[in-house]
């Protein structure tokens, strides 16, 4: 019998699940994980980023939906661990020309390729831009919500979405991407 | 949004594939269950709240308070000692009393002016007052 990882946890350490949290999770995770894959480029450092932040936000949870803002919160977990690993644990990172993630299913050569350009280009660009980029641009975040998340002013979102905007406008391959290409 | 930025958002949500499997709520509780129980750390900068919890908060406290002992130490050293030579160097045919220097540390007290003796240029050009 395959043992689960909850299983193995004695039962006095597992945190009791806050109302709602589970509705969430559920619902959004797909959201998150999408965003974290933006950020990071990979799906395990996504998984990572949003499980951080969602554990983050389980104690606080109640006082979180409280305020209406439990998205806005684990967001702006997210970007903020994004940030520091880039800062403390990426910073030895090697560009490489092939994506260790990139799996061919059915005719997923033009997804692939596109997704490797997209990649490539948010590689391009300073933690703080690409932070800007998915918020803003994924996310859906306004401007205010997306300086609230990163915990800068708004003047200084827009000068990372105009300095992103400029590096992402010279990025080969996704300027055929941005005119309409390839679905996922 | 103008229309570049348009485009970027919609080719954002085009491109970002869906993930191969979603974050349950069990992840996040084995997480939390097997991260290591941390304490409320007080905010960076919070000298109050970090003073009132112990530990190192009281780090910052404590140097300001050294400073402020050294410093006051040194000002009561200088003045002692600047008081002890001004009563034991002062000679008694009238000359001005030498101010010794002591341990480098500037006198918080500046030393008193004595009148120059009597004849003497002072440098004042209206004089010092010296009898004519």
């Amino acid at each position: 019998m395959a043992l689960t990882s909850v299983e193995v946890l004695p039962v006095d350490d597992r945190p009791s699940e806050p109302d709602g949290f589970r509705e969430f999770v559920e619902a959004r995770s797909s959201a998150l994980l999408r965003s974290g894959w933006l950020l990071t480029g990979d799906w395990p450092s996504a998984e990572d980023l949003v499980q951080t932040a969602l554990a983050a936000a389980w104690p606080r949870w109640a006082s979180l939906t409280r305020q209406d803002a439990p998205e806005l919160y684990v967001r702006k977990i997210m970007v903020n661990t994004f940030l520091r690993w880039r800062r403390r644990r990426w910073n030895g990172e090697v560009a490489t020309g092939r994506l260790p993630d990139m799996q061919a299913y059915g005719d997923a050569f033009a997804q692939i390729d596109a997704r490797q350009a997209l990649i490539a280009a948010l590689d391009r660009l300073p933690p703080r831009q690409r932070a800007v980029v998915v918020l803003r641009y994924f996310a859906d975040q306004t401007e205010t919500q997306t300086a609230a998340a990163m915990g800068c002013s708004v003047g200084a979102v827009k000068a990372h979405a105009s300095k992103a905007l400029a590096r992402l406008r010279d990025a080969p391959g996704l300027a055929e991407l941005m005119t309409g290409g390839v679905t996922s | 949004m103008n229309t570049e930025e348009r485009q970027l958002a919609e080719m954002l949500h085009r491109v970002a594939p869906e993930p191969p499997r979603r974050v349950t709520v069990e992840d996040v509780a084995f997480r939390l269950a097997s991260e290591p129980r941390r304490e409320h750390r007080p905010r960076r900068g919070s000298i109050r709240s970090s003073v009132f919890r112990g530990g190192r908060g009281w780090t910052p406290v404590l140097a300001a308070l050294s400073v402020f002992a050294i410093a006051g130490a040194s000002a009561g050293i200088a003045t002692v000692a600047t008081s002890h030579h001004t009563h034991s160097l002062t000679p008694g045919d009238g000359t001005p009393p030498t101010i010794a220097s002591v341990s480098g540390s500037p006198s918080p007290t500046p030393p008193s002016q004595s009148p120059p003796p009597p004849g003497r240029p002072c440098g004042w050009p209206a004089g010092c007052g010296a009898p004519s």
